[in-house]
């Protein structure tokens, strides 16, 4: 990873590079990475797998065009109003399919972020794109240690107590502690590393 | 891009918002600047993770990792925790071990008792291999494991290093051999298992590691409750208290067997059943190393003694103490005989010339420089005269020269005495040489054997052919070995010697034996019996002993009673010792000698009882006796006893009034019948040792 941890070093975040280029490559970056982000927040607002695929898009599309006058100096305001800007594309999607008909009805009602304020979107937007980011840095290590070494993992990081997950999972409790402690370390590498790329 | 694709819902699916507290650990550098720190507060369990190195009867050995010093090391652990006297034995062990603090031990880094896994202590774990491994590769020749006898001794050394510290410390290790010295790649050597050691009473500093190990906690072997060690190792008073205490001669002896493992790749006692080594153990019945190792290796005397000596069943002969073991092997590796070699002559100046090769070619030097300077001299002077008569301005510088010359005269003396002395040196060397040569064959010949005899004498005779010291010796080696002919031709060579004794009378009885041997594979009893009385005591027994040889010899000695093509000559022997013992008395015509005999698979039986006239047969003891009765005779003497293959002796209503404690303990016989009076005039409990069965009549 050296030779990577260079270039991170000189490289521009990605949100630069959509600014300063906005062309074909920066668009697949962008799409790579926000892609998922916004269908996961769909999901999150009871938006179904399809519905979700449909909003996407247009989430895209929007954040596309605007990108290249956006101010990224401040990167929460650009997850903020993306976050906004999905919301928003989602409510409209579900007034528009409610008027053709009235299947997904609760999808908006129970939504508890329905209207909140602005700062406090900047807020809970940061959180999804930090959980996401670990997640996807999990899925990323998760080639470098056996399955039974991650499933200790995650059930630590859910809370469970080392010597109550030796139990479960029928090892040594020191194991349980050093397998947590290894895939700590390369998930926090993996964090920084997706961090310092996508700025 | 560096990442997979991931489709969108299965990136939702595995959204996990616990994940999220990583995020920012990450931001706070994760483990960078105080991962140390971090990691040893974390630590739950020093030790973790461990796998299995090896186990032994008592406890296990682990591979661990020690996350506070993060290094790998090893764990022992005991098997069976549950029993407290247990328990306490191996921390004990732990405890003894971690007081020797010395570079050759294994060093104990922590005790401790772990709730699952019971007591345990952690020691350094060292790569390579224990020195029982490497002999076995050493004595299969497999490859890659290449060690010169010179690197077994340096390991041998520091094993002696390390056992004279513990002595120091008065702890006794009890379980000394290969299997417990591991051997790095990188020269450590490291001794290990302390757990039949033993505190001796004379405490330093270790008045809290005072240890009274149950004999029976930590036995390999248990035969009778108590033999603890390693039998093949282990010395004689392990197997039989009685021969005396353990001390530290106890481990000179395991050293003993270690050097002795060394030499030959073998153990010192090495029998099917243990039964048979605890009894080869307690006979001593040891063959040297030299005989027992590979054809094609070569066995130094010098070792061999020094490993005989410490091997000794009598805990007095052995070293007196391991600096006195490792001393020896110190002269061995600077060049030196060593004590236990008893070195000739000849041998300590084998050793000086292999020490002083440098010197000795230093010498050469010198010679060669004198003679060069002395030549020199000549020109110098030469010149010096022409200088004079050219003119006498240079007369000053002409004196100059000269006294040069004078000085590269005196120089030249100097060389040519010192190159005289050296002649002489060389002169003295020879003379001593064939005086040691003379030593070494009368061994040979008073140890009857007339192979290596004869071997000897021919590899020396080359260099001297004419030497008729040399012509004397070998005559006389050909006429013990019945080669008439031969002998005749060497002794006319032997000069001088051929007026001495035993030389002449050789030289008298050649011409008809040889005549007489003509059409006869060997000379009959009657015959011989002749010949042997022509000479005197000594040189009886050596001719007497090649008849005997030709049925014993290169057969270890029994397999003869099972050779059909050997029974004349045992018939032809037995003939030849009786007719010896009537000739040998003082007064043979009044000698009445019942002489009968049977032949047993393992040995002769035979009776001499009611025979009359006379009270010894020197020449029955060479005979492989496996019974002997001797009643209603007036054999006093107690020398029969030392006989090897004797199991069983009467000696009802004889001269022999009693035994001795020593003669008993020393006997190899394992029954004995003897009269009332004799069995309570005789110290038995040397018998009992012996487990020999006294029948009283």
């Amino acid at each position: 990873m050296s030779a990577d941890d260079n270039t991170y070093k000189t490289r521009e975040t990605l949100l630069q590079k959509i600014k300063n280029k906005h062309d074909d490559e920066s668009w697949e970056d962008f799409v790579f990475y926000y892609r998922n982000f916004i269908y996961i927040l769909c999901r999150k607002m009871n938006a179904n797998h399809h519905d979700s695929e449909e909003i996407v898009q247009k989430v895209l599309l929007i954040a596309w065009k605007k990108l290249p006058d956006f101010e990224y100096d401040k990167k929460h305001n650009f997850r903020g109003w993306l976050c906004q800007v999905t919301k928003n594309c989602t409510k409209d999607f579900f007034r528009y399919v409610k008027r053709q008909n009235t299947k997904v009805e609760n999808a908006t009602k129970d939504n508890p972020q329905q209207s909140v304020s602005l700062p406090d979107i900047e807020q809970v937007a940061e959180e999804e794109w930090n959980t996401y980011l670990a997640s996807m840095a999990l899925m990323n290590i998760k080639d470098k240690f056996s399955e039974k070494v991650i499933e200790v993992f995650i059930k630590l990081s859910e809370g469970g107590t080392p010597s109550s997950v030796a139990e479960e999972m029928d090892l040594p409790p020191n194991t349980v502690s050093v397998y947590k402690k290894r895939v700590t370390a390369k998930l926090c590498q993996e964090i920084r590393r997706l961090n310092h790329e996508l700025g | 891009m560096p990442q997979k694709e991931v489709n969108p819902e299965e990136a939702y699916e595995n959204i996990k918002p616990s994940l999220l507290q990583y995020v920012e650990l990450s931001q706070m550098g994760g483990n960078e600047p105080q991962a140390i720190f971090d990691d040893i507060l974390t630590i739950e369990e020093r030790y973790e993770e461990s796998s299995l190195i090896d186990q032994g009867g008592m406890k296990k050995i682990l591979k661990t990792q020690d996350s506070l010093t993060n290094r790998p090391v090893a764990k022992a652990i005991l098997l069976d925790f549950e029993d407290p006297s247990k328990t306490e034995n191996f921390l004990r062990e732990a405890r003894i071990t971690a007081s020797l603090e010395h570079p050759n031990i294994m060093p104990i880094y922590d005790i401790g008792v772990d709730e699952k896994e019971g007591p345990y202590f952690i020691m350094k774990l060292i790569g390579g291999r224990n020195l029982a491994s490497i002999l076995k590769s050493l004595s299969s020749n497999e490859e890659g494991t290449e060690y010169t006898l010179r690197e077994l001794m340096i390991i041998f050394f520091k094993v002696c290093d390390a056992v004279a510290y513990a002595h120091s410390k008065g702890i006794i290790h009890l379980d000394l051999k290969p299997e417990n010295i591991q051997v790095g790649d990188f020269g450590e050597v490291l001794l290990c298992d302390w757990g039949l050691a033993k505190v001796l009473d004379q405490p330093e500093d270790l008045s809290e590691a005072r240890v009274d190990l149950d004999p029976c906690i930590y036995n390999d072997v248990t035969l009778d409750g108590c033999i603890k060690g390693t039998p093949g190792y282990m010395a004689p008073e392990q197997v039989n208290p009685d021969v005396g205490p353990k001390n530290q001669k106890t481990d000179i002896y395991a050293l003993g067997g270690i050097l002795y493992s060394l030499l030959c790749y073998k153990a010192p006692f090495e029998s099917d059943t243990l039964e048979g080594v605890l009894k080869d153990t307690l006979v001593g019945d040891l063959p040297l190393p030299s005989e027992r190792a590979g054809k094609d290796r070569n066995v130094p005397q010098s070792l061999e003694a020094v490993a005989m000596k410490a091997l000794e069943i009598d805990p007095k002969w052995r070293y007196d103490s391991v600096s006195e073991l490792r001393q020896e092997i110190n002269k061995w590796m600077g060049g030196f005989a060593t004590d236990a070699e008893n070195a000739g002559f000849l041998t300590s100046l084998t050793l000086l010339l292999k020490r002083h090769k440098a010197v000795s070619a230093l010498l050469a030097v010198i010679l060669i420089s004198a003679g060069f300077s002395f030549y020199k001299i000549k020109q110098n002077e030469q010149k010096a005269k022409d200088n004079e008569k050219v003119a006498i301005a240079n007369e000053q510088k002409a004196l100059a020269n000269e006294k040069k010359a004078l000085e590269n005269e005196q120089k030249a003396k100097d060389a040519l005495a010192l190159y005289k002395k050296e002649k002489q040196l060389t002169g003295e060397i020879s003379d001593h040489a064939i005086d040691q040569l003379k030593v070494i064959n009368d061994y040979y010949l008073e140890n009857l054997n007339f192979d290596k005899a004869i071997q000897f004498i021919d590899g020396t005779i080359e260099f001297q052919p004419e030497n008729e010291l040399l012509n004397a010796l070998k005559g006389e080696t050909h006429f013990y070995r019945q080669e008439y002919d031969q002998a005749l031709t060497c002794l006319n060579k032997a000069g001088e010697f051929k007026d001495r004794y035993p030389y002449k009378l050789m030289i008298k009885h050649a011409p008809e034996f040889a005549i007489i041997m003509e059409d006869r594979d060997f000379l009959e009893a009657k015959d011989l019996a002749e010949l042997v009385f022509s000479f005197n005591e000594d040189t009886r027994i050596r001719l007497f002993g090649f008849e005997a040889q030709k049925y014993s010899s290169g057969s270890k000695y029994r397999s003869f009673l099972n050779d059909p093509l050997k029974l004349p000559f045992l018939k032809n022997h037995m003939e030849l010792c009786r007719l010896l013992i009537i000739k040998g008395q003082k007064k043979p015509e009044k000698v009445k000698l019942n002489y009968r005999f049977t032949l047993d698979k393992d040995g002769i039986n035979l009776d001499l009882s009611n025979s009359k006239g006379f009270d010894r047969a020197k020449y029955i003891t060479h005979l492989p006796m496996k019974s002997l009765n001797i009643e209603n005779t007036f054999f006093w003497r107690q020398w029969i006893f030392d006989h090897y293959f004797l199991k069983s002796v009467n000696i009802t209503n004889t001269n022999i009034q009693k035994m001795s404690y020593n003669t008993l303990n020393n006997a190899k016989f394992k029954e004995v019948i003897l009269s009332k009076e004799q069995y309570a005039g005789s110290d038995i409990r040397g018998g009992v040792l012996k487990k020999i069965n006294f029948i009283v009549k």
